[in-house]
């Protein structure tokens, strides 16, 4: 009836059906490898060269430059390798947060719907969505003076709304059930109800928005990257696709396909796995 | 109708108050930009003063929202130029390069939704959700440089301008416009073709539609009668929701990218370069464009849906 | 004697899952008079719905397949046709109406719309003769303002004028046959008496031959000249609707019949039911699949179908009929 046992069953039977699923297995897979590499560079094994420049520029794969280099000479491997840990603790952070931000507001405001509470979280929702995202994200940058976090708290702030209004639908919906009358009448207190009871039954929908916002956290950096407004210091796919957009006009490919090959096959893996997710999650019958 | 438009008012206040709060009160201080060298200690009052910096937090946001109100903005920081003119001049330029790209994904998306829905498990729904999926995996930065090379540089087909506007008539607005237009149409299409393919599978498993089977209507007749109309209202919110983000953010990249003088051009020049007249319109602009779309839809609700009518 | 309205042979419809085969319809056989009114009788689940579907060429689910020795209707055949010729059939020659009309109706077209779409697809005609047509079929179903009907929409009516409204729908081109499955079950006591009336009407002017599904004995009691009764996608006894009611042959029809409750029993007598539970599908015994719940069964029930068979003024499957 809604208990943790029964989610525990149901979470199982769903993990069975999710492994069944070839697609959704390569995903978990190439999300694993770029995890793994990123591990390898925050714990100093790899890519540690990224930075440093030397006098073959634009060199083409060799066995010390397995990628090449560019146009500083540096290496493109290693660039590529730090800007995989770097997508990845943007998505992971921002996709954090996000999740964290938007189910405590939308808990908040499906269970006290249409009060005055409800209302506010709902206009901020509301404005949040009509500001233009990237005016959004150059005001938070100057207005905190350039600082690198300034990218993920407006990436955060905006990408809490997705989140919120579904667990409010959610909350809405479940809190008509029996097992939340049952577990008013015998006197839980709200906010237990809410944490302990209907949200371990909203596990399945936040994975899969979990997965979706990833992936538009990591496409918005490299369009912030692009733009100036994200990543400075270090490197990030966002940056070596900016520096090559030059570059690929006069006929140096090297830093464009490391960094939108690796790009695309992160991207892939998550929306594999987004899908994967989602089917496994389909409940509509697929008999009679 | 009323109670939206109401609703309405509290939303551009809070736009405006946070948009405020972040690009002018937070924003860029230009006084010593508009100053030369050594600077005196009047000089900076004089301009702080005249840049309005001295007051209080409240006068300048009652003074900006008296902007949004009679649309007057004053005067670009850059270049001087009136506000107004500056939008008259760049709204029409991003209209006319967002606007083929945003209808024909939608179209597309559309079409192959409505085909993928109909022949649901075969193998062109198959190719097609990959197909998807695979678009929905590549950066818009990614697909824009892509085509840039391809059909723009002499790596390829060298058929298409690398940068630049000079629009007067339809042959050369093609001219312009077909590669932003293509790289909008790759962008999108992946996510609308599964937005409007898991509209019209829900549609299709309803009750209704199977009387329709029944009663020997033709697939046409119910894709094109039955299922569209009854999937009109998701289907109509999504793409009206999506007017102000894709005018606004796509025009902003593309633009930026392509060179192309319209509002996501300026607006970008604007941040880089904390023009704050034009930051204020743009972000006002986007509020209000917001509010009309909500009010748009819901009257598009009642035209086409008479369940709604209830209401 | 004149050729059936509707003619079932040997329907049979079987699943194919990843644990096996399924039967879901095994050898259903039946005739359809004009002017009479046939129930098929089962509990929930049994196959009486899909054998419609199955009839109108309609099964959802890819998995599964349908064989059939003959579906014709007034001797012409049905099961064979390709989609276009079927088009043409559905809604012409043989028409249904649901169990609720209210989710059946389309909710975005007038009723009008809906039922003038049908007669201009079959038979055609001016504007105005269309419109005719379909404000004279929803008047012929009682509507005192037809016009009004044809101007609203299916959330705008009560369950009863939705399903008076199907009815002209399923009518309007005077199909040979007409499938009435489940059609009162959702409505409440009053508004099932004007269905089944509407339905008797239609049955006496004698064009038409309709099949009337339900779970429910006393409607079936009330309508049909003829009944069938399923069990687990066999049709194990048909009927004239005297007979059945009075002096059924088959352990299963009579455990059904005397399930009704009957206002002249006793307190102290207990309602009677049949014990045991339905077999799943998975799990279909392999000789008479209600040999596990029949008092009167014995080794040959065990091992083997028994068929079809005439038995008075019906037919029996069982071995040993009452």
């Amino acid at each position: 009836m809604g208990g943790p046992t029964d989610v525990a069953v149901v979470n199982a039977a769903l993990w069975h059906r999710f492994s069944k699923d070839r697609f959704g297995i390569s995903g978990l897979l190439i999300i694993v490898i770029f995890a793994i590499l990123s591990l390898c560079v925050w714990f100093g094994i790899l890519g540690q060269g990224w930075a440093q420049t030397s006098g073959s520029y634009w060199a083409s794969a060799s066995m010390e430059h397995w990628f090449g280099t560019n146009r500083l000479g540096q290496d493109i491997l290693d660039r590529t390798l730090v800007g995989a840990a770097t997508a990845l603790e943007v998505g992971f952070s921002v996709t954090l947060f996000s999740i964290l931000l938007g189910v405590v507001l939308g808990a908040i405001s499906g269970w006290r719907s249409h009060s005055w509470l409800d209302e506010i979280i709902l206009w901020a929702m509301g404005v949040l969505d009509s500001i233009p995202f990237y005016l959004f994200a150059a005001a938070l940058a100057f207005a905190m003076r350039g600082q690198y976090f300034a990218m993920h708290l407006a990436m955060i702030l905006t990408f809490w709304t997705t989140t919120a209004r579904i667990i409010r639908a959610e909350v809405m919906r479940l809190k008509q059930r029996e097992f939340v009358e049952a577990a008013r009448a015998i006197g839980l207190p709200g906010m237990t109800i809410v944490f302990r009871h209907i949200l371990p039954n909203t596990v399945h929908i936040l994975l899969v928005q979990a997965t979706i916002i990833f992936v538009v956290a990591i496409k918005t950096e490299v369009i912030l990257s692009f733009l100036g407004l994200g990543v400075s210091n270090g490197v990030s796919w966002g940056l070596m696709l900016a520096e090559s957009s030059q570059e690929v006009l006069t006929g140096h490919f090297g830093n464009f396909l490391a960094a939108s090959l690796s790009l695309f096959a992160l991207l892939m893996g998550f929306n594999l796995l987004t899908d994967a997710l989602q089917d496994a999650f389909d409940n509509r019958g697929k008999i009679v | 109708m009323t109670r939206r438009l109401l609703y309405g008012i509290p939303l551009m206040l809070g736009v405006t108050l946070v948009s405020f709060m972040l690009m002018v009160y937070f924003g860029p201080d230009q006084t010593y930009e508009l100053l030369g060298k050594n600077p005196t200690a009047q000089q900076i009052t004089e301009v702080r003063h005249s840049l309005g910096y001295d007051r209080s937090f409240v006068v300048r946001y009652v003074g900006y929202l008296k902007e949004v109100v009679t649309l007057n903005f004053g005067l670009s920081a850059s270049s001087g130029e009136s506000v107004t003119d500056i939008l008259k001049r760049t709204l029409p330029v991003s209209l006319a390069l967002i606007l083929p790209g945003f209808v024909l994904g939608n179209l597309l998306g559309l079409g192959f939704g409505m085909l993928t829905a109909w022949y649901r498990g075969g193998w062109l729904d198959k190719w097609v959700m990959t197909a998807s999926v695979v678009g929905m995996s590549v950066s818009f930065l990614v697909i824009i440089i892509v085509l840039q090379v391809l059909l723009c540089t002499p790596y390829g087909l060298n058929m298409f301008p690398v940068r630049g506007w000079q629009v007067h008539d339809i042959g050369s607005w093609l001219y312009y416009v077909s590669v932003p237009t293509l790289a909008l149409v790759l962008v999108t299409l992946g996510y609308n073709t599964r937005f409007y393919r898991a509209v019209m599978v829900e549609e299709i498993e309803r009750d209704h539609i199977r009387t329709a089977r029944i009663y020997g209507a033709s697939p046409f007749s119910i894709m094109f009668r039955h299922v569209l109309k009854n999937s009109l209202v998701p289907i109509l919110t999504r793409v009206m929701y999506s007017i102000p983000f894709v005018v606004v953010s796509g025009s902003l990249l593309l633009e930026s990218y392509f060179g192309i003088p319209g509002v996501g051009l300026v607006t970008f020049n604007a941040i880089t370069s904390g023009d704050q007249p034009v930051l204020k319109a743009v972000v006002s602009l986007t509020g209000i464009l917001f509010v009309l779309v909500m009010l748009v839809t819901d009257i598009f609700y009642k035209w086409v849906d008479p369940r709604m009518l209830r209401s | 004697m004149t050729v059936p309205a509707l003619k079932v042979s040997n329907l049979k419809v079987v699943l194919n899952t990843r644990t096996g085969v399924r039967t879901l319809l095994d050898n259903v056989s039946f005739d359809l008079h004009a002017g009479q009114v046939s129930g098929l009788v089962g509990e929930s689940g049994c196959g009486k719905t899909l054998t419609a579907f199955a009839i109108l060429g309609q099964l959802p689910i890819a998995g599964m397949q349908v064989s059939s020795s003959a579906i014709q209707i007034n001797g012409k055949d049905i099961a064979n046709l390709t989609d276009a010729q079927r088009r043409r059939v559905l809604g012409r020659d043989i028409a249904m109406i649901f169990q609720q009309p209210g989710r059946a109706l389309d909710p975005v077209f007038t009723l009008g719309h809906q039922i003038e779409d049908v007669f201009g697809r079959h038979i055609g005609g001016s504007k105005k003769a269309i419109r005719q047509a379909m404000l004279d079929a929803l008047a012929g179903v009682g509507f005192e303002q037809p016009e009004k009907i044809a101007a609203a929409y299916a959330h705008q009516l009560s369950g009863g004028m939705r399903q008076l409204a199907m009815i002209a729908m399923a009518t309007i081109c005077k199909p040979a046959v007409l499938i009435a499955d489940e059609p009162t079950t959702a409505l409440d006591i009053s508004t099932r008496a004007l269905i089944l009336q509407k339905l008797g009407s239609i049955q006496k002017t004698g064009d038409t031959a309709i099949l009337m599904i339900s779970h429910d004995l006393s409607v079936i009691r009330q309508l049909c000249q003829q009944v069938m009764v399923m069990y687990c996608g066999r049709i194990i006894e048909t009927a004239p609707n005297t007979q059945l009611f009075t002096h059924p042959r088959h352990p299963y029809s009579a455990g059904l019949i005397n399930c009704i409750p009957d206002i002249h029993i006793k307190q102290s007598d207990a309602i009677s039911t049949i014990p045991g539970r339905v077999p799943s599908m998975e799990s279909l015994p392999a000789g008479c699949y209600f040999e596990p719940r029949c008092s009167r069964s014995v080794a040959e029930c065990v091992q083997s179908a028994p068929q079809l068979l005439p038995e008075k003024a019906g037919c029996v499957a069982c071995f040993r009929p009452l």
